[in-house]
Parts: C-alpha cells; structure tokens; sequence
C-alpha cells in the first residue's frame, strides 16, 4: 500500500512538472473550467428570480445539490479521466506493457496520468457549496465528516460507471461513444434535483443507471426542513452502499476484460 | 465559386465515415430536449406568472434550441489549433483562396450533414413524441433567414477563437470561455425574457442572441413585425461585423504567425 502510494505520488509530480510546460494555456483552461462549471449556477439564479420555488426546491437547495454532484465529479476528472482514454491503449497495444510489470496493472492504469482541468471542476464544486451550505440547514462536524463520506462515494460511483462502459473496450475496441452518452446524461440530469422530474426518469436515474445516488439523495441529510425524498427515506444513505457494489462491479468486470485483451498485433 | 462548393460537397462525404458518431449526436439531441421538456413542465407547475409565454411556446422553444444547438458550428477552432501545431497552416494560407471562405465552406457541409442526419430524425422524433408548432408562410421564411444570420455570427466567433492559434497555438481555454459566455447570454438555455430587466438590455445589444434567442423568438411568433426587423437588422449587422473582423484579425495574425514543418 505504501509503496503504491509512493510511486502515485512521483509520477505525479512528473506529470505536474510536464502541464507546468505551457502556464498561459494551464491557468486559462483551469479558469474556464470553473467559470464553465458555474454556468447552470447563473442560469438557476436567473430562473429563480422569476419562480423562487421550483418543484419545492429553492435557489440555494438546487445549487447545493449541483455542487454536490460538480465536486464528485471534479475528483473523478481528476483522478480517473484517464478512462476515456483506454479504447486508444487498446487499440495501440499500450495495454501490453501494464500486464508484464509487477503491479496491478487497474492501479498503473490509472496512475498514468491524473487530469489537472479536474481542479476547475472542483473549484466551481467546492464555490457553489460555499455559496448555498449555510442557507439550507445547520451544519456540525458529523455533517461536515458525512459530507466528505458523500463526495467519495459520489465519486466513486462516477468512476465505475465510466469503468464499466470503458471496459467495453476490451471487446469492441471502441467505447468513447458510449462513454460520451453517460456523461451527456450526467451534464444534463445535474441540472436540476431528481423530483423535477417525471416517475419514469425518476426510476431509470435510481435504479437502472443510478447517477442520482452522486447528489440527489445524500443531499437530504443536509437539508433542514425538506419532504422526504421519491421512493424510500432509507435511500439517502445508500450511497456508500451503491458505490461498494459498483466499484466491485467495475473491478470484477476490467478483470473479465483483461483476460479477453488479446494485444495489438504488428 | 466552384472551388469552395467543391470543398463543401468533399467535406460533406467525408462526415458519412463517422457513422456511429452520428447516432450518439441524435442520442444527445433528444436527450436534451427530454431533459428541457422536463424542467420547463415542472418550472411552469411551480408558478407560471411572469414567464411571458405559454408552456407550449416554452417546450417549442427548448426543441427548436437544442436543433440549433447540433447545427452552429462551434468547435472547428481546434482543427485551426491543430494545423498551427503541426504546421500544416501554412499550406492553407499559401493556397490562392480566402482562408476565411475555406473555412467557412468546410464547415458548411457539418451544416449540410447535421440537417440532413441530425434533424430530420429528431424533427421526426419531435413530432411523433411531443408535437410542437410549425411556423407557415412569411414567418418560416424569416426564420430560416435568422437563423442562417445567426449561423453566421456562430461561425465568426468561433473563428475568431480559432484566430487565436496564430499567437498562442492552444486555444481550448478561450473556446471553452466563448462557449460559456454563449451558453449564458445567448438565450439557450433561458430566454433573454427571463433575465432581470438590466441584464436584458445588455444582452440585447450584444451578438450572442443573434444565434439562439432571435431566430426561435421568431419561430414561435414572438418576435413580430417592427420588433422582428429590428431583430434581423440587429443579427446583419453582427454578423457583418464580426465577419469583417475576423477578415482584418486574419491579415494582422498572419504576419505574426511563428511556426515549424509544412
């Protein structure tokens, strides 16, 4: 474990080292990433003025529930982006060279590279909560240690979804399609808390492809003063749960897709 | 003439190989429309006072935009990045042609390509799952007409971001700000009717409206008569405007353009 960490850390300092190459282009991407992340923040401030109440949320419960997600979602930017790009490995071969060194080849997989534009996202995450946590209930440190609890989870969540699409790559060689289609669906369905949306979205975004267990439902532990949310109470602290069962999922499944890799051949 | 329509109907065939692409880019459409349809239903059943116009108009609005969402060209600033990276720019702007026309016919076959394989599925979609309004008549002629002014102010404030290769040959952090500032002032998302009433009269001075909130305005017949000219007199002198811009930044740019191989 240690000695993992210490070899995380050194390539990372060495992929630091290499973004530092172009300093105008970094701290503009890292900006625009956040000014971009802020955007439906904007948006829901202008809807607001005009209908305070959407679907019994108010402008600082549906912003605190954005973030949430935002910030989730800035650490699995940051930490497994590198899934998108696991269909050119393949197809190039590169896997090769992760199976014949003595480590697990997941762990040098994703050590490869961390994402740094993951730092805007968190950025824009961590504002918005700043913005909306005071006004929707009253926070302690329990909350405060929940809240961190959440993030994980929320991320790593994120992280065996795409792990589970991207591992399609094994076989198809292609999964960047797919890919792009859950995080469309992320983009979007983040816009706004689940119960402004019909039954049917309702159940598809819980139980079939079930994002809303990143945000929407652990957000009712912080919110003072809210209705329960759809379905069952017991759901809003699933999302440990949820995100153990995948990451097994996930895990168990880039193994399958390991052994069926059959190279590149030259 | 012949020679850009030439790079049009080229660059039009060569968008038929990305097949699956396409279906992902229909898949996301209709999403996105589900999703505004959604939010909009539930925003007018919390308090429908002070939206200006009717739920019906509001989800015609949502379809229409994210239609022309799939169609303006927005991202082509990275294949001018690219080209300043590798070089291969040079061979561009030696060639006895505009660049900025070049430019401008390649990407018209996206346009080509997106009504042809884009629309035509969701527009079917669209009327089969959640009918909208139709414009007939005058009011589809002007629409049309906005929104190729609207594609073109589009088209300019991309190349302009994609000018900006010459200087600082990556450009991704100013297109993603571009498509930010799009996002939030053009009406995409919000029509510019919901907006504070200061904020409004600033946006409705600026070009970013031209490409979303005048042209579906028009379409679902907000936009009429005296009020409509001068949204349409507004677009043409943007998109003049930037168009002229983008031609004089070329010229200046292109003297100050450093870069290897070709």
């Amino acid at each position: 474990m240690f000695a993992h960490m210490k070899i995380y850390l050194r390539l990372q300092a060495a992929n630091l080292r290499a973004r530092a190459m172009y300093p105008l282009n970094f701290t503009l991407i890292l900006v625009s990433v956040a000014f971009f992340g802020m955007t439906n923040i904007i948006l829901t401030w202008v809807l607001t003025q005009k209908v305070p109440i959407i679907a019994g949320w108010n402008l600082y419960q549906i912003v605190f529930v954005m973030s949430l997600w935002r910030f989730s979602h800035g650490f699995f930017i940051t930490f497994s982006q590198q899934i998108w790009n696991l269909e050119y490995l393949v197809r190039e071969g590169v896997m090769d060279r992760f199976l014949v060194r003595p480590l697990n080849p997941m762990f040098q997989f994703f050590a490869m590279r961390i994402q740094i534009y993951g730092f805007g996202d968190l950025l824009a995450g961590i504002g918005g909560l700043v913005y909306a946590a005071p006004h929707i209930g009253h926070w302690n440190v329990q909350k405060l240690l929940l809240l961190v609890v959440v993030v994980l989870s929320g991320a790593v969540i994120e992280w065996a979804l795409m792990t589970l699409l991207g591992v399609s790559a094994f076989w198809t060689l292609q999964s960047g399609g797919l890919m792009g289609l859950l995080d469309t669906l992320l983009d979007q369905f983040s816009r706004f808390p689940l119960s402004v949306y019909g039954r049917p979205v309702q159940i598809v975004l819980s139980f079939v492809l079930p994002i809303s267990f990143m945000a929407f439902y652990p957000s009712y532990i912080f919110m003072d003063g809210m209705e329960g949310p759809p379905f069952s109470s017991v759901l809003v602290y699933a999302s440990p749960a949820v995100a153990a069962g995948l990451a097994w999922l996930a895990y168990y499944v880039w193994r399958k897709g390991l052994n069926a890799y059959q190279g590149a051949g030259s | 003439m012949n020679a850009y329509l030439a790079l049009t109907w080229m660059s039009f065939k060569n968008r038929k190989v990305y097949k699956l692409n396409v279906f992902f880019r229909v898949c996301s459409s209709v999403l996105l429309i589900v999703v505004l349809r959604e939010i909009w239903t539930a925003v007018y059943g919390s308090g429908a006072s002070g939206l200006t116009v009717t739920l019906a108009d509001m989800l015609t609005y949502s379809v229409i935009a994210s239609i022309i969402r799939t169609l303006i060209p927005s991202d082509f600033h990275y294949d001018i990045s690219q080209r300043v990276q590798t070089g291969d720019i040079v061979l561009d702007l030696q060639k006895p042609w505009s660049y900025l026309a070049m430019t401008f016919f390649r990407t018209l076959a996206d346009l080509l390509f997106g009504l042809v394989y884009v629309v035509i599925p969701i527009a079917a979609a669209s009327l089969l799952l959640f009918p909208i309004g139709v414009p007939t008549g005058a009011q589809a002629v002007w629409f049309v007409l906005s929104g190729l002014l609207g594609y073109g102010i589009a088209f300019s404030l991309t190349f302009l971001v994609g000018l900006l290769a010459f200087l600082f040959t990556e450009v991704g952090g100013f297109g993603m700000i571009k498509s930010t500032i799009l996002e939030i002032c053009s009406g995409a998302m919000i029509p510019l009717w919901l907006f504070p009433a200061g904020a409004a009269k600033v946006l409705e001075l600026l070009p970013f409206q031209g490409v979303f909130s005048i042209p579906i305005s028009i379409y679902i017949g907000k936009l009429q008569g005296a009020a409509m000219w001068h949204g349409l007199e507004l677009q043409l002198i943007w998109a003049a405007s930037l168009l002229a811009l983008a031609q004089v930044l070329l010229v200046v740019f292109n003297r100050l353009l450093v870069t290897t191989g070709g």
